[in-house]
């Protein structure tokens, strides 16, 4: 990712889900950090801190451990992982991206949206 | 960033040994040796974090009989350049004498402190500074993010199988201990060693047959701060191996946490004990190991080694790691193997990748491929009390040996393979692998410095 698109992905984000911080991991990967995107209706919390992960083809989504979904349950599959020393949830979601077709920020809303399952 | 916290840098192994070299490198002027650094911030302490060494050449310093030392400002440029790229501090180093006091001198006061504000002035978000040293004494000012003052650096931390601590001047270094609880050891330690051990925090992960082995054993050497990291209850299968637990805690399900609490009280109570009843990577976990000089790893799945591997190298903590794997003889392999090991990796030497303990492979295997969220856990496998004991305190000598340097000569960076049927503890030298992108990308990482965008 050059850092045009870089600035363009993280101006997006930025427009779509609040407030952003950015940072260089150790081996060149980039991060985005929204402080506190929106959740589908009826979760909990409302809001979360959203880590996104650009080192490849595909970027990694992850949020703040405890969300609960709509229905007040845990969302399955789900785990903690560390990511430079911070505590991140890791959670399944399948969908095509094709970073030539979709934005970064419609990559995010799609991940995000797997909260609004009933599970 | 607030200016009442403590400041510690802590220097990995090997890169510790070029650093004093290259500054004790003289040619009729003092050496002047920049580094690359990470921090990391505690409540009460701002850790900096030696993550490269870059001294300068001899073609770069200039002669100027009115300074120990003077360099051309473009001899600063590729470390410059590599700190902004790479969201850096910098830090100065330089040796006054070989031992003895140091103080930074007038010199260094002024022309140091205009380098640290230009330092400040490419990367805001990281603190920036300049240390003297001897082998016994260190003086050091650091400029943190946002603040125009300087403030003194408490300890200067080398990395190596024993974790030398060099105070800055002002801090006493030896007091008398309680004498006659630890008398017998201090034989061995010396009362200096003691009093390193009371004033040191370990961090155990794991709290039940090696776990809660180790914490027993510290509480007894009298180590100051005990952190007991382990989100499970007391059950009945625990019993034949959990040292101090009782068919009461069972009863009740106690935390094991809460267990060890109470063994720790019994046996000492001038040690503390914090229970921290969370599964790693929860991030309670992560900050509780962060306060620690020393974790030990008595875990049973790889991603959660990979976790604390992680945290040790990223924050320069000493990792001592054991493991148990009894296979009972049976019709497809009639051969009884009981197999273990101790291993102490010591940030900057070989890591637990480096020595083919962690692979992704590993890692894979326990999820079958998939992510993280699919692992359910280690199937139930034979476990002894008296294997995982000849592990777990040989784990606790590991970091008396570290807190203390009991044993001066004992140089050998080496994994001790434990032999169950034969009843051997046998030193296997590993070394460190250069390629090693773990190493690479971990050492001395830090904290992540975020940008507002």
């Amino acid at each position: 990712m050059t850092e045009e698109q870089f600035a363009t992905a993280c101006a997006q984000v930025k427009a779509a889900f609040g407030d952003i911080s950015t940072a260089v991991g150790a081996s060149g990967e980039r991060y985005i950090r929204a402080a506190a995107a929106l959740l589908p209706k009826g979760c909990s919390p409302a809001r979360t801190a959203v880590l996104l992960v650009l080192n490849g083809a595909r970027p990694q989504v992850y949020v703040k451990p405890g969300v609960k979904l709509p229905n007040g349950r845990d969302p399955r599959s789900t785990s903690q992982v560390n990511v430079n020393g911070e505590a991140w949830l890791q959670y399944s979601y399948s969908f095509p991206y094709d970073p030539n077709v979709h934005t970064l920020t419609q990559f995010v809303g799609a991940a995000l949206a797997r909260f609004k399952l009933a599970e | 960033m607030s200016n009442q916290r403590k400041i510690e840098i802590r220097v990995p192994a090997e890169l510790g040994d070029h650093l004093k070299a290259a500054a004790r490198h003289t040619a009729g002027r003092e050496s002047v040796v920049f580094t690359l650094t990470s921090h990391m911030e505690l409540t009460d302490r701002i850790v900096i974090l030696v993550r490269k060494v870059i001294p300068l050449p001899d073609s770069a310093y200039l002669h100027d009989s009115r300074h120990g030392a003077k360099w051309s400002g473009s001899a600063m440029l590729p470390v410059l350049n590599e700190a902004m790229a790479g969201d850096y501090g910098v830090c100065l180093f330089h040796v006054h004498q070989d031992h003895g006091p140091v103080e930074l001198s007038q010199d260094d006061y002024s022309n140091g402190g205009r380098l640290l504000s230009t330092f400040r002035n490419l990367v805001g978000l990281r603190p920036h500074g300049s240390v003297v040293f001897s082998s016994s004494h260190m003086a050091g000012i650091v400029q943190l993010p946002g603040s125009d003052s300087y403030q003194p650096v408490k300890k200067l931390r080398w990395l190596g199988k024993t974790l030398k601590d060099i105070p800055s001047g002002l801090e006493a270094t030896d007091v008398n201990p309680h004498a006659a609880t630890f008398h017998r050891q201090v034989l061995l330690i010396g009362s200096r060693g003691q009093m390193r051990l009371q004033s040191a925090t370990v961090a155990v992960a794991g709290l039940c047959g090696g776990g809660s082995h180790t914490v027993q054993g510290l509480a007894h050497l009298g180590v100051g701060h005990v952190i007991g990291i382990d989100h499970d209850y007391a059950e009945e299968s625990n019993r034949h191996r959990m040292v101090g637990l009782t068919w009461l805690d069972v009863l009740l399900k106690r935390r094991k946490t809460a267990v060890m609490k109470r063994l720790v009280r019994r046996i000492n109570r001038q040690v503390k004990f914090t229970p921290v009843p969370y599964p790693l990577p929860d991030q309670r976990a992560i900050d509780a190991i962060k306060q620690a000089d020393v974790v030990i790893g008595c875990l049973d799945n790889f991603h959660a080694r990979a976790d604390l591997q992680d945290l040790s190298w990223r924050y320069l903590i000493p990792l001592v790691d054991i493991g148990l794997t009894i296979i009972p003889a049976s019709l497809e392999r009639p051969e009884l193997a009981i197999g273990g090991n101790v291993a102490t990796f010591i940030p900057g030497q070989f890591c637990a990748w480096c020595a083919g303990f962690l692979s992704q492979k590993k890692l894979d295997e326990e999820t079958g491929g998939r992510p993280r969220s699919y692992f359910e856990g280690t199937a139930a496998q034979a476990q002894v009390i008296s294997f995982n004991g000849v592990l777990a305190n040989q784990a606790v000598s590991d970091v008396l040996q570290l807190l203390t340097g009991f044993a001066p000569h004992n140089s050998n960076y080496s994994i001790r393979k434990f032999d169950g049927v034969g009843g051997t503890l046998e030193n296997w030298r590993v070394r460190k692998d250069p390629s090693c992108a773990f190493c690479e990308r971990a050492l001395s990482a830090g904290e992540v410095v975020w940008r507002k965008a």
